[in-house]
């Protein structure tokens, strides 16, 4: 059958978070890094995003997802906490999809970013 | 053909809709991508879901829900 399906993205996978952020063009250290916080004091991430204030971004797994550990008073990227989550989760979500359609034979035929702030893709192969 | 569109919100919401698969082939086409991403919040069998074999349709000519 033919469906239409609503998802909920969660950051799963550190190589499609990786490949999103360098979209954004945002410098991340991946590993086993430490997040630099409130009077030195540091947490383990999987991946980080370094500030000049010296209060980091990171990415640290919870056993589900990963979710981001930062000071928000520090915040220093180029939008609003909310925003960049959802300039992230976007990009996450394209690099997701091409990840587990393209070695199924699926193409990208039309990617593009609508002024509604929404990106469409459509991927399309032959019937086996 | 077979074709899978994608709608990826601002907030990281994805719409998927998937034309031109009928029978369960289609389920089995997007598992892997659905489960990669992330919740399933809602399914919506479009006018193929009808159909026994396998016929392509224009993508518009599936149900709109949103």
């Amino acid at each position: 059958m033919s469906h239409f399906t609503q998802i909920k993205t969660r950051i799963r996978n550190l190589d499609s978070l990786e490949k999103a952020l360098v979209d954004l063009q945002i410098a991340a250290e991946r590993g086993n890094v430490s997040v630099r916080g409130y009077r030195g004091e540091t947490r383990p991430a999987q991946l980080v995003i370094r500030q000049d204030n010296g209060h980091d971004v990171g990415f640290v797994w919870n056993g589900q997802e990963y979710e981001i550990v930062t000071d928000v008073q520090f915040w220093q990227q180029p939008w609003t906490v909310e925003r960049f989550l959802g300039k992230v989760s976007q990009r996450y979500a394209l690099h997701t999809v091409l990840a587990e359609s393209v070695p199924q034979g699926f193409n990208l035929v039309t990617q593009e970013n609508r002024e509604d702030g929404t990106m469409r893709l459509v991927l399309q192969r032959w019937s086996a | 053909m077979e074709q899978i569109e994608f709608i990826v919100h601002s907030d990281g919401r994805v719409e998927e809709r998937v034309t031109g698969v009928a029978g369960s082939r289609c389920s089995e086409l997007t598992r892997s991508i659905e489960q990669a991403l992330g919740p399933v919040q809602h399914v919506q069998p479009t006018s193929e879901y009808f159909q026994q074999s396998n016929i392509a349709q224009p993508l518009w000519n599936t149900s709109q829900t949103h």
